[in-house]
């Protein structure tokens, strides 16, 4: 576990997700996601790298990590990587073993705050940044999920709810790759910011972790990725569920969306603000509003 | 934990009830009629243990309501085992003032102290009031039937619940067929509504828990659960399978409380067979029925489904 401290009253993390770096095709398309990496790192200088997965794919994993760790040492920046769905999916036949093995790859990398996670607990890398304060009682906890395409384990919601307790008075950010269902029931019935392209893409279970950290009462935000063209915002009982913008080249977007990166300004007391930066060097707050169509069902 | 036998042919007949909203001051003489429903449709269907899905008595002196309820199953020579609903329990906390927890904890000790009633408070450490668990057939060691009683709340799970579900279900044989019995219907209920063709009435809207709890879940992922049957929404009977587990209401029967014109009260009949069961709604006239009517789901998938390629 890792703790970082504010500078002046702002920390900055910049959320990079579905980078989808390949090996063997689509060079010209691989520079434009390393450029997106680097300039908006540049441009809006984050004290903090978030990778929510989906960052490799192609059977050259191993080279794309380096080319990719080798771009964050040069920019200087701590950076925190979960794993997605595709992670791993071409190695030793994928499943378990390919994570493990693609989850190894981005240890004991310059800067890189990785870290597998207990072993009782299911998945390949479950673990915390926290910021701010002091280490036994920070400001915030960042939660770094691994998300199983089934949906989480049993373990990861004890291992969260636990570690949770464990800091009673700080707040929380999470961040993974797959959204949860909540992501659609907040598109559904309450007013959202931002874009919905295609449908949210969520585990085909809800296990229950969101009302743990509705309960916990301490979750601010969500942040994931998986849905490349959905970038939109929804608050549902208190937890700001967010989506990434996503910032590779070498997978599907859609035309006149632009490649980005969402960018989150944390305060000290607890609040936090969030931007969408476009690989136009735009940075704005998120104002297209949609208006939920359907009645409160609960 | 208690155990039953099943028939000599495997056959066991549940009779579930739910909202009775027995009242021991207002609307008697309405009281009169839920209690009529509910002695006819023990005497027609001879069940072989009610189940009582909550929502038993509300309003001033419970354990009159209590008392109603047992000496109709004593009448029929069934045991009842209940669960509490979202009211059961207010009377102590509004007029007494009692917390919440407590309260329901009151009348829970009722329900525990019904003669004829097989309540049981639960695990220490399951948060709630009546989490237990109801063998039928086989053996007591494995069961051919596990029917989980769960508390609801006022709506919610507690993770200590879903936990008990799991290791409780885990510890059973992998032949052992499950069913569930709670108040407060899980938002799978909507899910199978609205994307999944069902039988039967949803003449409101489900009220369902505030949020997924993730009980649901953990029932897919133990593949032993069947059947899941619930009641709070009084004008509600029907039923749709979602992954493989068919969610059910009960038909409700109380008089004291709100229900609909044209809609007649009932009772709904599940006969466990070795190899499944059938479920039937009981209408206050006498008439057993299979549910037929299909209403096709209007909308397409939300959630992938499982095994759908992810993104």
């Amino acid at each position: 576990m890792t703790h970082l401290h504010f500078k002046g009253d702002n920390f900055r993390i910049c959320q990079l997700t579905d980078i989808h770096l390949e090996h063997d095709r689509l060079h010209d398309e691989r520079e434009c996601t390393c450029n997106v990496i680097r300039q908006s790192i540049l441009q809006t200088k984050p004290d903090l790298v978030v990778f929510t997965g989906d960052l490799a794919w192609g059977p050259n994993d191993d080279k794309m990590i380096d080319l990719l760790s080798g771009i964050m040492e040069e920019l200087g920046v701590p950076w925190a990587p979960v794993l997605g769905n595709h992670d791993g999916q071409d190695l030793l036949g994928g499943g378990q073993p390919g994570r493990r093995m693609f989850a190894g790859f981005l240890l004991n990398r310059p800067g890189s705050l990785f870290e597998l996670g207990p072993e009782e607990v299911f998945g390949n890398g479950n673990y915390t940044v926290t910021v701010g304060g002091t280490k036994e009682a920070p400001a915030w906890v960042l939660f770094l999920l691994d998300s199983p395409d089934s949906g989480f384990d049993v373990s990861q919601l004890l291992w969260y709810k636990n570690l949770s307790e464990s800091y009673p008075d700080a707040c929380e950010l999470a961040f993974f790759h797959i959204p949860l269902q909540e992501y659609t029931e907040v598109w559904d019935y309450h007013d959202c910011l931002g874009f919905n392209q295609e449908r949210v893409c969520s585990t085909p279970l809800n296990d229950g972790l969101f009302s743990l950290m509705v309960r916990g009462g301490k979750m601010k935000g969500v942040f994931v990725g998986h849905d490349h063209i959905n970038d939109f915002e929804g608050t549902l009982h208190g937890i700001r569920l967010c989506y990434g913008r996503g910032s590779g080249y070498q997978c599907y977007g859609l035309e006149g969306y632009p490649h980005g990166a969402r960018i989150i300004d944390l305060s000290p007391d607890g609040t936090f603000s969030t931007k969408i930066w476009l690989e136009t060097g735009e940075l704005y707050i998120q104002t297209r509003r949609h208006v939920h169509k359907l009645n409160c069902k609960g | 934990m208690r155990h039953f036998n099943t028939r000599e042919d495997g056959s066991f007949r549940i009779c579930q009830l739910t909202d009775i909203h027995f009242h021991s001051v207002d609307r008697f003489e309405e009281g009169s009629m839920t209690e009529a429903l509910i002695r006819k449709a023990l005497a027609d269907t001879k069940p072989d243990l009610v189940v009582v899905t909550g929502d038993i008595a509300w309003g001033a002196e419970p354990e009159k309501s209590i008392a109603r309820l047992d000496g109709l199953c004593a009448e029929a020579g069934v045991l009842w085992a209940p669960v509490l609903g979202n009211h059961d329990g207010e009377f102590f906390m509004e007029s007494l003032g009692l917390p919440r927890e407590d309260g329901r904890k009151a009348f829970a000790d009722l329900l525990s102290a019904a003669p004829n009633s097989i309540f049981e408070y639960g695990e220490e450490g399951v948060f709630g009031n009546g989490n237990y668990l109801i063998t039928a057939g086989g053996t007591e060691e494995a069961p051919a039937w596990a029917l989980f009683l769960l508390d609801s709340h006022e709506g919610y799970f507690h993770l200590s619940q879903n936990l008990w579900y799991r290791r409780t279900s885990a510890a059973l044989p992998p032949e052992t067929k499950e069913l569930a019995f709670f108040h407060v219907p899980f938002p799978e209920y909507s899910e199978a509504w609205d994307y999944t063709a069902c039988k039967g009435f949803c003449l409101e809207p489900i009220c369902q828990t505030e949020m997924n709890d993730g009980l649901f879940a953990a029932m897919v992922r133990s593949g032993k659960m069947k059947g899941v049957f619930v009641g709070h929404d009084h004008i509600n009977d029907f039923e749709g399978t979602l992954r493989g587990i068919r969610l059910t209401y009960g038909r409700a029967c109380g008089y004291q409380t709100y229900g609909m014109e044209g809609y007649p009260r009932g009772a709904r009949l599940i006969d466990l067979a070795p190899d499944g069961y059938k479920t039937a709604i009981y209408l206050e006239g006498g008439q057993i029925y299979e549910q037929v009517s299909i209403r096709r789901a209007k909308l397409a998938r939300k959630h992938p489904v499982a095994g759908e390629t992810v993104r």
